[in-house]
């Protein structure tokens, strides 16, 4: 019994860290916007990098 | 007392009725029994001498037992059913009343006289049968046998000629009481006696010889096998009938000075606890004394297993049995403490449930050492055992006789320490029919214990829906109108917005699409770091009608989560694409932080329940295990056994 209830806390602790925290299953990887990119008048609002779409 | 005084018809000698009830008086002067037959007095010849047996008692001596008048021993009767000769004591009260001390293998059992109540006559009597005796309740019979009326010293209650065959029903009755009917020689039984076992200090007997000083000088007594001239200790001298040559195998008489009964050969095993052996388990002393192998044959195949006879002079016998490697204490059980239950299949002991585990005819192999009653090789009962982990309890029975004993689980190493045998118990095999789960009682505890988690992680879940879910940001966008499908100019930022906690975000989109779509190439910019966090969306909705009647598919709205956003100030570029010429003018945007997400919940639970389900499983396959040498294997369609170990009724 003793084992299954630190099991169960360990699933409270991991659900509720990975809620509080806001993780997601296959969440993509952040990318970053080069230096050069945002210290240039007008940023990324000009910024090329965009992607095509569908 | 009134006595009743004549004069021996045969030698002349004064003969004193001691008891006004007594019917039957062996002249001490020349042994002849005399009867009384109303004033005149019978002469029934010369009685046998008394046999030697073990007896601890002597005529002439005084007790009280129990609150009742003083008594003393008038009477000996020694009776003979053919495996042994036992003592019944006559007890003579003042006032003429009397009541019987059964000793037999070193057992008392004080029987008083009780009003008899109707009960079924001598040849209908059954072993396993209940009875109704009236006030002392509802008895088991026990044992219903014959018994020869050897010979008598003293006084008896009944007028019976010596050599007599007498009729009995043994019968046990609830919390330990004992009763016996006694059918005389006829088949109408003439009276009933109920008592229980009382432990002989308990009689308050004077008169007698030191029993322990007797028990000492008799122990230990070194003879030796006149089959083969091996050394034999016999360590119960005073309890001992039969003794099993541990060289030759050979059965002797210890009450015949060891006259050779049979002959069983070379045992083919050996105890693996030295007879002889001094140890302690469950509290109490013994001394292992005797060794059997015994066996049942089932479908041609022959399943041994060994009993140990401990003993102990004050506690009496017990026996440690080991199967497999599996180790047993087993002690005696009144069969009128036992209810059945569940159609016979089940009985009920201490308000524990046991199931029919295995039923056979066990066979005795092998004899070694004493034994307290007559043992003989080939002896065969018909066993049943029944299960209730760690307990078994297990009946034995032949036509005359029915003996139930309950057995506790031992571990093996309990028994090496309590014998402080060297090196180590066996290896157990498999799993034995009482053996405790390593389950037991974990799993309904465990199923309950997820049963409440899952109702806090649900619980939390809602707390964390109430709590969470802030909308951060919420926008109508408008697509410039000259803008094409997927070019840079159709992709539009959204005001600046402000995330304050770490989290997740949803980014939700609602747009007025009818029958066509709308996809976003998404991007969140994190301004003070140029963090960048990019995805999809795309909302389609159709609906029509056909034959079937209307239809629709698809929807309005369409979400998408971004993973653990740190807090800062926030843009979000929107790279649009729509159906060509079906551009949608506007959409609208929702962003929250902290949304829980049910997927999480339902995983959650579902590893959560994943412990209780192995557990579950080990437990099913421990117990299909066990049952599996069973006369209920669950691999041959058993019946109700697939109940988890939690009805072993002791969690």
């Amino acid at each position: 019994m003793g084992g299954y209830a630190i099991f169960v806390l360990a699933v409270f602790g991991l659900y509720g860290w990975s809620s509080w925290r806001g993780y997601e299953i296959g969440g993509g990887k952040r990318g970053l916007i080069p230096a050069n990119v945002r210290q240039a008048p007008g940023g990324y609002r000009s910024f090329t990098y965009w992607r095509g779409g569908k | 007392m009134s006595g009743y005084e004549a004069r021996c018809p045969s030698c002349g000698a004064t003969v004193v009725f001691t008891l006004g009830a007594t019917l039957l008086r062996v002249c001490d002067h020349c042994g002849v029994a005399i009867a009384r037959k109303g004033a005149k007095l019978a002469d029934y010849g010369k009685v046998a001498a008394l046999i030697p047996t073990p007896s601890v008692l002597a005529l002439g001596a005084h007790g009280g037992y129990e609150g009742a008048p003083p008594f003393t021993l008038v009477g000996r009767l020694q009776l003979d059913h053919g495996s042994g000769t036992w003592d019944e004591w006559l007890l003579g009260f003042r006032g003429d009343s009397w009541a019987w001390l059964s000793e037999a293998q070193g057992r008392f059992h004080y029987m008083g006289l009780a009003a008899l109540p109707p009960v079924p006559e001598f040849e209908e009597v059954r072993v396993g049968q209940t009875l109704d005796l009236g006030p002392p309740g509802t008895f088991v019979v026990s044992e219903v046998r014959e018994a020869k009326f050897v010979t008598a010293a003293g006084e008896l209650p009944f007028d019976v000629e010596p050599g007599s065959t007498l009729r009995y029903a043994d019968l046990s009755g609830p919390g330990g009481q004992l009763a016996t009917l006694d059918f005389g020689t006829g088949s109408k039984a003439e009276s009933l006696y109920v008592g229980r076992e009382v432990a002989l200090a308990d009689l308050g007997l004077s008169g007698l010889p030191d029993v322990e000083e007797r028990r000492q000088k008799a122990s230990g007594q070194n003879l030796s096998c006149p089959q083969c001239a091996g050394p034999l200790e016999v360590r119960a001298p005073d309890q001992t009938q039969r003794i099993g040559c541990p060289y030759c195998g050979t059965i002797l008489d210890a009450t015949k000075d060891l006259a050779i009964l049979e002959t069983l050969g070379n045992p083919p095993v050996q105890p693996l606890i030295p007879l002889g052996s001094k140890g302690r388990l469950f509290d109490q002393d013994w001394q292992l004394i005797g060794f059997m192998e015994r066996s049942v044959t089932v479908e041609g195949v022959r399943y041994p297993w060994h009993e140990y006879l401990l003993y102990d002079p004050a506690a009496g016998f017990r026996w440690l049995v080991e199967s497999k490697g599996h180790w047993s204490f087993v002690e005696p059980v009144g069969a009128g403490d036992i209810a059945r239950a569940g159609g016979g299949d089940q009985f009920i002991l201490d308000g524990k449930t046991f199931k029919h585990f295995q039923g056979g005819h066990a066979t005795v192999d092998v004899v070694m050492g004493e034994f307290y009653w007559a043992v003989k090789g080939g002896d065969q009962v018909k066993s049943n055992d029944y299960v209730c982990p760690p307990f078994m309890l297990s009946s034995e029975e032949d036509e005359s006789e029915a003996n139930w004993s309950r057995g506790t689980y031992t571990k093996g190493a309990d028994v090496w320490k309590g014998f402080s045998l060297v090196g180590g118990p066996p290896t157990p095999e498999g799993v034995a029919p009482h053996q405790p789960s390593p389950f037991q009682g974990r799993v309904k505890s465990t199923w309950l214990m997820a049963l409440g988690a899952a109702g806090l992680l649900i619980f939390l879940y809602i707390a964390l829906s109430m709590s969470g879910g802030r909308v951060v940001h919420k926008q109508s966008v408008t697509l410039p109108p000259t803008a094409l499908s997927g070019t840079p100019e159709a992709a539009v930022f959204t005001d600046r917005f402000f995330v304050q906690s770490p989290g997740n975000l949803e980014v939700m989109v609602h747009s007025p699409v009818s029958n066509t779509w709308l996809y976003l190439d998404g991007a969140l910019i994190n301004e003070e770091t140029g963090g960048l966090d990019e995805f999809d969306l795309e909302t389609s909705y159709y609906f029509g009608s056909d034959s079937d009647g209307a239809w629709s598919e698809g929807s309005m709205d369409s979400r998408t989560y971004l993973a653990s956003v740190p807090p800062g100030r926030y843009v979000m570029r929107l790279g649009p694409q729509w159906e060509a010429g079906r551009k949608p003018p506007t959409f609208d945007l929702r962003v929250r932080s902290r949304v829980p997400r049910l997927y999480q919940l339902v995983l959650a639970l579902l590893v959560l329940f994943l412990w209780p389900i192995v557990i579950a499983w080990r437990s099913m396959r421990f117990e299909s295990q066990r049952w599996s040498e069973s006369d209920h294997a669950w691999t041959s369609g058993g019946d109700d056994d697939d109940d988890d170990d939690d009805d072993g009724g002791d969690d």
